[in-house]
């Protein structure tokens, strides 16, 4: 949410209005990914926002000295005067709930397959593109701390993104317990019409129409960056003779390890926001809140698999935190996802 | 359809899914065999602190002040 410069007529600047919101997320994400080639495997993912709740947390810059009252608005000052013109303190927002986000298209190459040196030397690569369908929903204009449910308010990449990436195994070396992998990813974020807030729920906060017009465009710049991960094996458990298998314990000992663990850093540099619309100074307003930065995260993930034990699915949770180390000029966020993966075939 | 026989189908199928001994999902360039599918469901709580980003900029200057 952009800070409001409130000005009243022969009164100078009230003040400003700051906002530094906490908010919620509750998603369900649905992936169903199809093996073509061996090395050829496209998929797609339904991500649907459960529930999204903001607490705006506003906040007040104290603006010019105010003869009537001898000092400053205050923010009690301000929310009395504004209460008597109609517009009250803006509360807490609830809403998406079962709202759709962007579908999710992605297909991955493992383009070397094709050659054997590759293989001979434990490494992978593959080139990934996702695409993304504009199913999601941009924040209501009307709301001053609504969020929508679009890629780029989730922010986790781009509508358009590909991906370059390497893996090492050591399967000799260290009996297949480590790989390590690189990967390097330019995210496109298209140019995206949104509607002016006229008012309608708040008249002396969102009000901009009549002078910026009845929309405005952005482009929220892309993002560039690369990652870096390590999946280590500690726990491969036992290998039971069970009906996956058919009795072979051999065959139970080439099935996934019980327990692996992953971690994952990600540098992600995002770029300048622009804005469009019919009064400049506007969008150079909000441009200065959306300067270029960057993000680190990080991604700490276990999966369990149960194949070796006669059950063909595999459980996993993710930590995935930007604020352990901190970035610039970004929405520090943090998740925490529990899913399943069940691989079938159906002739 | 016997059961044994449902069995045996399945395990077939899991078996041509996951030729390796490495763990499924691992590394960035992991593909699926050819005709099988992966359905993968999961949930996420995700969220936004401020008070990070607040206290942040108040202990150094140009920390995050991108907007929500």
């Amino acid at each position: 949410m952009d800070p409001i410069e409130r000005y009243e007529p022969g009164g100078g600047k009230q003040g400003t209005i700051t906002a530094h919101p906490d908010a919620e997320y509750d998603i369900f994400v649905a992936r169903l990914q199809y093996g073509i080639l061996d090395n050829l495997s496209v998929g797609i993912g339904f991500p649907v926002v459960l529930r999204t709740f903001v607490d705006p947390v506003l906040g007040w810059i104290p603006g010019d000295y105010q003869p009537q009252i001898g000092r400053p608005y205050s923010e009690q000052d301000f929310w009395e005067w504004a209460a008597d013109m109609g517009q009250g303190r803006p509360g807490t927002w609830t809403g998406n709930r079962g709202r759709l986000s962007d579908i999710v298209l992605g297909a991955r190459l493992r383009w070397s397959d094709w050659f054997d040196a590759f293989d001979k030397a434990g490494v992978g690569a593959s080139l990934s593109i996702y695409g993304a369908i504009p199913t999601g929903k941009p924040a209501d204009p009307e709301e001053v701390a609504a969020v929508g449910t679009t890629m780029w308010d989730l922010s986790f990449q781009g509508q358009l993104s590909i991906h370059l990436s390497f893996d090492k195994t050591f399967k000799r070396e260290l009996d297949d317990r480590l790989t390590l992998g690189l990967d390097v990813f330019y995210d496109v974020f298209f140019e995206q019409e949104r509607t002016s807030p006229r008012g309608v729920k708040n008249p002396l906060l969102l009000n901009y129409a009549p002078y910026i017009g009845d929309t405005y465009t952005i482009d929220p710049g892309d993002f560039t960056g690369f990652s870096v991960r390590a999946d280590v094996v500690p726990y491969r458990g036992p290998a039971w003779d069970t009906w996956i298998t058919k009795g072979d314990v051999v065959m139970a000992n080439r099935l996934p390890p019980i327990i692996a663990l992953s971690v994952v850093y990600t540098f992600t540099h995002l770029q300048q926001s622009y804005w469009y619309s019919d009064y400049e100074p506007w969008d150079w307003d909000r441009e200065k809140l959306w300067k270029p930065g960057y993000k680190n995260i990080l991604v700490f993930g276990a999966t369990f698999s149960f194949f070796r034990l006669g059950a063909p699915l595999q459980l996993y949770v993710t930590y995935r935190t930007s604020t352990l180390i901190p970035g610039k000029n970004t929405r520090a966020a943090d998740a925490i996802s529990v899913g399943l993966r069940l691989p079938l075939k159906f002739w | 359809m016997k059961r044994s026989t449902l069995l045996n189908v399945f395990a077939a199928l899991v078996l041509v899914v996951l030729p390796t001994s490495t763990a499924m999902g691992a590394g960035f360039t992991e593909t699926l065999k050819a005709g099988t599918f992966l359905i993968d469901a999961s949930y996420v709580k995700a969220w936004i602190n401020s008070r990070w980003e607040r206290e942040r900029r108040q202990g150094r200057p140009g920390g995050p002040d991108r907007a929500l």
